[in-house]
C-alpha cells in the first residue's frame, strides 16, 4: 500500500514539474522573438540587435500574497521579500542563430534581464575611459563561429540563469560590481551581504573608499527571480537571425500562466521596470 | 523336596538332554530320495512345449493425450511494453516513442470481456529548433471493451474504448499541434491482437495494435504497439 501512494505520490510531482515554452504571443506586441542584425543599432563593436520575452508570470492571489507575507515575516526588516523569487520557478532560454550570408561570420550572443524591480542594459552604461572595459552582460557574449548559410543551436541553461539572476540582484540591491558579481559564482550561495554605495577616490587619491556592509544579509528566500528576458546579437560580419524560446518550468502552482503570452491580458503581470544604473565606477 | 535334591536332578537332565536330542534325529525318516525323482519329473515337463494360449484384450490400450490448455476466466490484470508511432501532422513533429501499459478488467464471459487502462509513452518534440531535443510525455487513460474466441492456445480479440489524453507540456504548440494553455483531450482507439495462453491457465502472453485518435491535438493519430503478459485471478 505504501509503494502505490508514492507511485502516485512521483507522478503528481512530476507533473508540478513539467516544463512550458513560451515564444511572443498577442499579449504583448513588444516582445520580439526573432532578432535580425540588418535593425542593428549603435555602430562598430558595439552595435547589437536586441529582443526581449517576458516571463507569463500571473499576478499575485491571495495565497501567494499570503505565502509572501508570511516569509516576509521571518526576515528581517530591511530585506524585501519579492513576489517572483528564484524558487518559485527555472528558466533556460533555448536559441538558433542562422547566417544568411553565403560567407562565414562569427557573433555574441548576450543574455539580460529584468525583476521585478530594475532591469539591465549594459549597452546604458558608458565605460570611464577608453581603456575601461565593456560593462559585462550577465550571460552569453562569448565570440562564436558560424559558416556560410549554416545554423548554430543553443541553450542557456537554467543554471545560467540562475547565476544571472543572481548576478542582477546583487547589483542592484548589494550594490556590488557587475564585474566581481558575474566573475564569481554566485548560483548556490546562501545569502549576499549588501555593501555600501562605490564612491568615487578622494581628491587627491587614485583609489576609491573601501564598500562596506550595510543592513543584513540577504537570504537566498529572498532571491529576485527573472520576469523578462532581454537578448542581444553581436555580429560584425554576415546577416545574421536568431530565433528563440524561453522554457519555464515552474515549481508552485499559480505563478506561471499555462497560456503564456497568448494568455489574456488581466491575467498575466507584465513588467518594465527601470533599467539599473550602478554607482559610479572607480 | 530339599534344595539339595532339586540340584541333583537338574543336574541329572542337562546331563542327558543332548542324548536325548541325537536319539530324535535319527528316527526323523529319509525324504531326500523322494525330492530327487520329483525334480526329474519336472524336468521332463518341462522340455515339453507350452500348448498356445490366446490372450484376448479385455480393454482398449488407452491412447493417451496432452491436456487440454485450460484459460482462466474473472478479473484480470496485464502490463504491456511497446511503442508508440504517430501519423500524419504530427509524424513531423513527434518521434516514436517507448510505452508502456496497464489493464484491469473482468471477463464477463468468455468472449467478451470489459476493463480500464492507463498507458504512457515518451517521445522527442522533433519541431523546428528552438526548442531543440526536448521530450514530452503523452499519458492516456479509460475504460474498454474487447471480444475475443480462442481455439486451443490461441485466443484472439478485437477491443476499442474512449478516454482522456494528457500531454505534459507545450512544445507542439509551436507547430500547432496544441493551443495555447490545452493539456487534456479525448481519445478514441481500437484495435486486436493475439494471444497465447500458457500452461499455467492464470496466465497468458499476448501482443496487442491499437489506433488511437486524439480530438482536440490537432485530431492527432497514432499506432500503439505491445507485448503484454496478462494474469486472470479467477478459475477455468
Amino acid at each position: 500500500m505504501g509503494i502505490r501512494y508514492l507511485l502516485i505520490a512521483s507522478v503528481l510531482v512530476a507533473c508540478a514539474n513539467d516544463p512550458e515554452y513560451v515564444k511572443c504571443g498577442a499579449t504583448d506586441t513588444m516582445d520580439v522573438c526573432m532578432i535580425d542584425s540588418a535593425n542593428a543599432t549603435g555602430s562598430g563593436s558595439a552595435a547589437s540587435a536586441k529582443g526581449s520575452l517576458h516571463v507569463p508570470v500571473m499576478p499575485p492571489d491571495m495565497d501567494l500574497m499570503k505565502i509572501t507575507t508570511d516569509l516576509q515575516a521571518t526576515m528581517p526588516a530591511d530585506v524585501m521579500v519579492p513576489i517572483y523569487r528564484l524558487d518559485q520557478y527555472d528558466l533556460s532560454v533555448e536559441w538558433t542563430v542562422k547566417n544568411l550570408d553565403d560567407k562565414d561570420g562569427q557573433f555574441k550572443l548576450a543574455l539580460n534581464g529584468a525583476n521585478e524591480v530594475f532591469a539591465w542594459d549594459p549597452s546604458l552604461i558608458v565605460p570611464a575611459d577608453d581603456e575601461a572595459p565593456p560593462t559585462p552582460s550577465l550571460a552569453g557574449d562569448i565570440p562564436t563561429d558560424i559558416p556560410a548559410m549554416g545554423q548554430v543551436d543553443g541553450v542557456f541553461r537554467e543554471d545560467q540563469l540562475v547565476e544571472a539572476a543572481i548576478d542582477l540582484d546583487q547589483i542592484s540591491r548589494a550594490n556590488i560590481n557587475p564585474f566581481a558579481a558575474t566573475l564569481i559564482i554566485n548560483k548556490n550561495d546562501p545569502s549576499f551581504q549588501p555593501l555600501s554605495v562605490q564612491l568615487p577616490p578622494p581628491a587627491g587619491s587614485n583609489m576609491p573608499p573601501m564598500q562596506t556592509p550595510t543592513g543584513s544579509a540577504v537570504p537566498r528566500a529572498a532571491f529576485r527571480q527573472f520576469v523578462r528576458i532581454d537578448l542581444a546579437l553581436k555580429t560584425l560580419g554576415p546577416h545574421l537571425t536568431v530565433e528563440y524560446a524561453l522554457r519555464v518550468r515552474p515549481h508552485v502552482a499559480k505563478v506561471i500562466h499555462d497560456m503564456g503570452m497568448d494568455a489574456p491580458a488581466a491575467e498575466i503581470h507584465i513588467y518594465d521596470p527601470p533599467t539599473y544604473m550602478p554607482g559610479p565606477a572607480p | 523336596m530339599t534344595f539339595r535334591s532339586g540340584l541333583i536332578i537338574a543336574l541329572t537332565v542337562a546331563a542327558v538332554r543332548p542324548a536325548l536330542a541325537a536319539g530324535d534325529d535319527d528316527a526323523k525318516p529319509d525324504d531326500s530320495a523322494k525330492k530327487a525323482d520329483d525334480s526329474d519329473k519336472d524336468k521332463a515337463d518341462s522340455d515339453k512345449k507350452p500348448e498356445a494360449v490366446k490372450v484376448e484384450a479385455l480393454v482398449a490400450e488407452p491412447k493417451i493425450e496432452p491436456p487440454k490448455r485450460t484459460a482462466a476466466s474473472g478479473f484480470f490484470a496485464e502490463g504491456g511494453l511497446g511503442a508508440v508511432n504517430y501519423f500524419g501532422k504530427t509524424a513531423k513533429a513527434a518521434a516514436l516513442g517507448p510505452a508502456m501499459s496497464l489493464r484491469l478488467g473482468l471477463d464477463l464471459f468468455s468472449w467478451f470481456s470489459v476493463g480500464i487502462f492507463a498507458s504512457a509513452s515518451n517521445h522527442e518534440a522533433t519541431v523546428p529548433p528552438p526548442p531543440e531535443g526536448e521530450w514530452f510525455q503523452l499519458y492516456r487513460g479509460g475504460g474498454d471493451g474487447r471480444l475475443g474466441g480462442r481455439i486451443e492456445r490461441i485466443a484472439f480479440f478485437i477491443e476499442g474504448g474512449v478516454g482522456i489524453a494528457i500531454i505534459s507540456s507545450n512544445v507542439l504548440q509551436g507547430v500547432m499541434i496544441t493551443d495555447p494553455g490545452e493539456k487534456y483531450s479525448i481519445t478514441f482507439h481500437g484495435g486486436g491482437g493475439l494471444e497465447y495462453q500458457l500452461e499455467n491457465r492464470h496466465f497468458a502472453i499476448g501482443l496487442g495494435i491499437d489506433g488511437f485518435f486524439v480530438k482536440q491535438f490537432a485530431n492527432m493519430s497514432a499506432l500503439d504497439s505491445r507485448l503484454y503478459i496478462r494474469y486472470t485471478y479467477g478459475g477455468g
